[in-house]
């Protein structure tokens, strides 16, 4: 894991060089600080009265590492933040470009807001854990250190005390984290469990006011939300424990400190140290507050450092998976013509369940493909191998004769032009929406395809027309409206080869022969595959598949499968009564 | 410069504002007590906690250079004590704060929620779902911890610096002078730079959520990129805004890294200057060498306790954002609601539950006697009109419908996707109000009828047949207690429900979210069942029989009829469907296209005949088309 961070790491390793440069620096001028403060102290409380040459001295060197102890406690973590921020863009890109290279299966398969999740906040962990925390604990390391090392010089027993009492704070602190680990997650859930009934309830909300259901929702979220209360209150008190426990013992490390030493010098005891004046008291009281606060960030950096290396993992595991196959040296399809044939396919989405078993059949350029049957049968299956969105096991796909794995896949892609299901549009305009389909189309295209696909009418009385910007998800259409756009999307492309995938499932049955009209004229001259639920809609195909459990079960024209009585006669019947 | 515009809306918007504002502190209003108890504790803790370093003075002064040990033993249980009354009262301030954060975020929630609850339809469209679940949850959250924190730790820093400041003035009025000047120097360090940070802040994460969508949209519209090959592109849109959210980042880190260099900076230096005035004061005998070391105590804890608070500071201002964004809805006022009635409603809403609802039977009786008078009209809508956004460029979703329904009567509405059937739906379940013109249900205007019972009176079955998790009787019931099993039964009966309901196990079979474990059919019927078990005057079945064959979809139709629901509106975009009705409403781009029977709208309406004919519907001696 950590050879993988590094390996974004290793082009700013100069940078980062320096920024731990800096932050040593910094520290060591942590630890000198107090020493020239103590002399200064002496200089001021020497028994002879205040000697000044002594002060003034002092004070000009606590001056110049004042100074530049805060010009490079600035350079540093501004450094490490820029490389920190480089590196996790590089890794974020890095990863993005990996997920577009990935097959459909995994697109199919994640749950897309884990993915999500990973490439933003996964990323925003490892640049907390980068940018801050790996110099914090550089320069807490430093500093603990360091600081132990002159404690134990000037008193090496207020120096022990004070190393038994500080790690009591990290204990307290840890046994806090784990007590109350138990309570954050029973809160999580708690919390989780609200969110679950507050999504349902308002993406519900028409029928909740249809129904004057509010008090019924309000009564079940106030009863989970009391018991979130309950366990929320505890789990933060807990958590809200390490800070005043932790300044506790500070306290009491600081207090040791300033008696140790004054019953030390009351005493003229050294104890193998130095002996105490007032300033070397001042000295150590600096230092134990000094020593106290890394320990207590350390603690801190370490979870953050922790949190960097889940989430690594988490992008590193996107980033190994197994992109498509190399398509280096693959030649391009060029202008098929739109012959397409499948010779004995053999295929599955999962290995234990074979789905689709020894498919063949042939499309003349031009000609008009209805894929029919039930649902799960595998009709948009045929579409995946078609669009090489997945390979086939075995068998062969051929357009114009061509092995479609012979060549890259963007060029088979932009031989097919299609309306899918899943009526899916980006964050964008209208107008940009439907230009998707032909990037650099005029207005005037643009508006000819929407009316092609009778979706200008609603269009234009959108907020903005053309220019409205669909949300997220395309959230302010309709679906029927949005499945207009998707159409005049495909409108809009000149490809040979045209597949509707129940391209009119959320379109009205009127709306839907408008369409079709439409349909009608970019269809001609290209070869069409068709997948309906409707019988009604493919019966001029020239070919028609019936396809169920995976086979194609029956092929011929609508006349000669009515003829045989057989599947697809089942199926007209069906749908008759 | 936002003061500078137009003052109307600005004295709305300020009223609004005051309104959530109300809502806020009505949330915190039980806690108040603690709200006061909390910081009084913190106050606790910080003098005990300032009490240390003065003592340090007296340890230094008298114990060493007074040479007296015996002095010395006797402040250990004395420091130690403090230090433990401190950390005491920290934990009596933490668990107050525990306490009363969380139960104001609990209360805050439940008042959001039962707000959302209420507001019209038009504002729910407008916020979005996710925009109301995330106001519920993360916004709430993350102001409850905002307080929290400001009673656990921001309050400190007050009391830290102006502690701090007395017991110096106590130990050396004339030394506090440099306190006094490295003070305002460094408050307004940290004012200066938490300024310049937030925007910049708010920059980024808005680069960030930019990364969120369009990761978002690759993921869900990685079939479409690839038939497009659009994947180049993608990944240009998907670095340039990495590189944007690089900017932003770099720029942040350069202002928030001054913050630690620079006060820390400001404190040292106040250090030296205490040194350089101690000395000459040393010198004069007016100050002691353990008043020094005291006084740069209170100058490093000051710095501390500003850094605590200068590092919330991002908390704080997402804190601020969250405020804003649940004043924005709470600001929006909650449907039906005009004067006295909205008291009322608020009162009831924070006396519980059980009272509305023997306010609601009462009124219910009352109305129904008044609806009696009304004579043989079911639903009138005279000249109404509706308009989903204020904009004079959108033309209307609905333009100037006349209708008159009679009690008893099966009203049909057809048209195409985007007519306005859904909208006149919309309208007589007053999830909208008619922007022009007025609706008669059972002869009273829709604005006077409560809403609960006008839910009573029309019921319908949407669209979209959006069932909740819960058992089958929760559906169907929908929470009305006066909806017994024999009432369910029979409405699963007459909504062809009850073969595949039994099949799953009876009323108690589970619905799961969303109705997921139901068919599209099967959520249809339940849908359909829900509304009939209310037993309402009017029942609206709004494109109910998309999914359903059509035997099943006419012993339903016959059903209903037969149960004892008078008046019907059937909405659909089949004219088989509608076809037997009394009157059937043709819809055009929102305005009327036909109102009859279908055999007067075959040869009167021609958006109508056209309808018939592209269905294949129309009878061949009617139409006459070569197509049927």
């Amino acid at each position: 894991m950590l050879k993988w961070l590094l390996s974004y790491l290793k082009k700013y390793r100069f940078k980062l060089l320096l920024s731990s440069l800096f932050a040593a620096a910094s520290g060591a001028l942590l630890l000198v600080g107090p020493l020239f403060l103590g002399k200064a102290i002496d200089a001021l409380t020497a028994s002879g009265g205040v000697r000044w040459d002594e002060l003034y001295k002092n004070l000009g060197f606590l001056l110049i590492f004042y100074l530049s102890g805060a010009a490079l406690s600035y350079i540093s973590p501004v450094l490490s933040g820029e490389v920190a921020a480089r590196a996790v863009t590089d890794i974020r890109s890095d990863v993005f470009k990996h997920i577009l290279r990935l097959p459909l299966r995994f697109f199919d398969t994640r749950p897309h807001g884990d993915v999500i999740a990973r490439i933003t906040t996964d990323c925003e962990n490892i640049y907390d854990g980068l940018g801050q925390s790996f110099v914090q604990l550089f320069s807490g390391i430093v500093t603990v250190v360091g600081t132990m090392i002159a404690m134990f010089v000037i008193s090496p027993v207020i120096a022990a005390a004070v190393l038994c009492l500080t790690p009591l704070s990290l204990i307290i602190a840890r046994f806090v984290v784990i007590r109350t680990a138990r309570l954050f997650a029973a809160q999580q859930a708690k919390m989780g469990e609200l969110g679950a009934h507050t999504e349902e309830m308002l993406s519900g909300i028409r029928t909740v006011h249809d129904y004057s259901m509010e008090e019924t929702a309000e009564q079940e979220f106030r009863r989970v939300n009391a018991e979130l209360y309950k366990v929320g209150k505890n789990a933060q008190f807990g958590g809200a424990l390490v800070n005043p426990s932790t300044r506790l013992v500070n306290n009491v490390a600081y207090i040791s400190v300033g008696l140790m030493g004054a019953l030390f010098a009351v005493n003229n005891v050294t104890a193998g140290g130095w002996p105490m004046t007032v300033g070397v008291i001042a000295t150590l009281l600096s230092y134990a507050t000094q020593f106290a606060r890394p320990i207590n960030e350390i603690a801190g950096v370490t979870t953050h450092i922790q949190n960097a290396f889940a989430s690594a993992a988490r992008l590193k595991e996107i980033r190994e998976e197994a992109p498509e196959s190399d398509e280096t040296g693959l030649a391009r399809l060029e202008r098929p013509l739109g012959d397409i044939s499948a010779e004995h396919i053999e295929f599955s989405y999962v290995p234990e369940k074979p789905l689709i078993r020894d498919l063949s059949f042939s499309a003349r350029p031009g000609s008009v493909i209805a894929i029919v049957g039930p649902t799960g049968g595998g009709k948009t299956t045929i579409v995946n191998l078609l669009m090489r969105f997945y390979d086939p096991l075995s068998g062969t796909i051929r357009v114009d004769g061509t092995d479609t794995l012979t060549v890259t896949r963007d060029s088979l892609r932009e031989a097919f032009s299609m309306v899918l299901q899943e009526t899916w549009l980006f964050t964008g305009t209208v107008r940009d929406n439907i230009a998707y389909g032909l990037p650099g189309a005029t207005d005037g295209q643009i508006e000819k395809a929407a009316r092609a696909a009778c979706a200008h009418n609603f269009i234009k009385r959108l907020p903005n027309g053309y220019d409205t910007v669909v949300s997220d998800g395309g959230g302010n259409l309709s679906g029927g409206q949005r499945q207009l756009i998707t159409i005049a999307r495909a409108m809009l492309s000149d490809a040979p080869v045209l597949i509707l995938d129940e391209a009119t499932s959320s379109v009205d049955i009127v709306t839907e022969q408008y369409v079709r009209q439409g349909f009608a004229n970019l269809m001609s001259g290209r070869t069409s595959f068709i997948i309906a639920h409707r019988l009604a809609t493919v019966r001029h195909a020239d070919l028609i598949l019936v396809v169920d459990g995976g086979n194609i079960v029956e092929q011929g024209t609508y006349a000669e499968l009515m003829a045989r009585r057989g599947r697809y006669w089942e199926l007209e019947m069906a749908g008759a009564t | 410069m936002s003061a500078a515009k137009a003052g109307n809306a600005e004295n709305a918007e300020k009223s609004a504002n005051l309104k959530g504002a109300n809502q806020v502190l009505a949330s915190a209003k039980k806690y108040r007590k603690w709200f006061l108890i909390g910081p009084f504790f913190k106050l606790v803790e910080a003098v005990f906690e300032l009490l240390i370093p003065t003592l340090m003075v007296y340890v230094i002064d008298r114990g060493v250079t007074g040479r007296d040990g015996v002095y010395v033993m006797r402040m250990i249980p004395l420091m130690l004590g403090i230090a433990a009354a401190g950390y005491l009262s920290a934990l009596v301030c933490q668990y107050v704060a525990s306490l009363s954060s969380q139960g104001f975020g609990t209360e805050l929630r439940s008042r959001l929620f039962s707000h959302l609850l209420r507001i019209s339809q038009k504002d729910a469209d407008r916020i979005g779902t996710s925009g109301m679940v995330n106001r519920v949850t993360n916004d709430v959250n993350i102001l409850q911890q905002a307080v929290a924190m400001l009673i656990r730790l921001a309050i400190r820093a007050p009391f830290i610096c102006v502690g701090s400041l007395v017991m110096a003035a106590l130990l050396n009025l004339k030394l506090t002078l440099v306190i006094l000047c490295a003070l305002p120097l460094l408050v307004a360090v940290v004012v200066l730079i938490t300024r310049r940070g937030v925007p910049l802040f708010a920059k980024v994460q808005k680069k960030l959520d930019n990364i969120a969508v369009i990761s978002r949209e690759n993921m869900s519209g990685a079939r479409v990129i690839r038939a497009f090959t659009r994947s180049e592109k993608e990944k240009q849109r998907f670095e340039e805004e990495c590189d944007g959210y690089n900017k932003a980042v770099v720029r942040v880190n350069r202002v928030s890294a001054v913050l630690n260099p620079l006060t820390t900076l400001i404190m040292n230096l106040a250090v030296i200057a205490v040194l350089w005035f101690g000395g000459k004061m040393i010198a004069s005998n007016d100050m002691s060498g353990g008043q020094i070391v005291a006084f740069i105590n209170y100058i490093s804890y000051m710095v501390t306790a500003l850094l605590v608070v200068a590092n919330l500071v991002t908390l704080f201002t997402k804190a601020a954002a969250s405020y804003k964004r649940v004043m924005e809805v709470f600001a929006v006022p909650e449907a039906g609601e005009t004067g006295e009635k909205a008291e009322s409603n608020d009162e009831a809403n924070a006396e519980g539950t059980g009272e509305s609802d023997d306010a609601g039977g009462t009124e219910n009786a009352d109305g129904t006697a008044e609806m009696d008078a009304a004579g043989g009209i079911a639903v009138e809508l005279k000249n109404v009109s509706l308009r989903y956004i204020d904009d004079e460029n959108v033309p209307n979703a609905l333009e100037k419908i006349d209708l008159r329904i009679p009690r008893g009567s099966v009203l049909g509405i057809v048209g195409v996707t985007g007519s306005g059937k859904t909208s006149l739906v919309n309208l007589l379940t007053g999830l909208y109000d008619p922007t022009e013109g007025e609706i008669l249900i059972l002869g009273r205007n829709i604005n006077n009828i409560d809403r609960a019972e006008l839910h009573r009176t029309v019921g319908v079955a949407s669209q979209q047949s959006t069932l909740f998790s819960g058992t089958v009787r929760d559906n169907i019931t929908a929470g009305r207690r006066d909806i017994d099993d024999g009432r369910c039964l029979e409405a699963l009966k007459i909504a062809q429900a009850d073969g595949f309901v039994a099949e799953k196990g009876g009323l108690d079979a589970p619905v799961e979210r969303g109705g997921v474990n139901f068919s599209g059919g099967q959520r249809q019927r339940l849908s359909v069942a829900r509304a009939v078990a209310g037993r309402p005057e009017v029942l609206i079945l709004d494109d109910s029989f998309s999914a359903l064959d059509n035997a099943t979809a006419a012993s339903m139709f016959r059903s209903i009829r037969n149960s004892g629901i008078e008046t019907m509106i059937i909405v659909s975009q089949r004219v088989g469907s509608v076809r037997q009705a009394d009157l059937i409403l043709v819809l055009d781009d929102g305005r009327p296209a036909g109102l009859g029977t279908h055999k007067e709208l075959l040869s009167v309406s021609p958006v109508y005949a056209e309808i018939c004919r592209l269905s294949g519907e129309a009878e061949p001696k009617e139409g006459g088309d070569a197509a049927c």
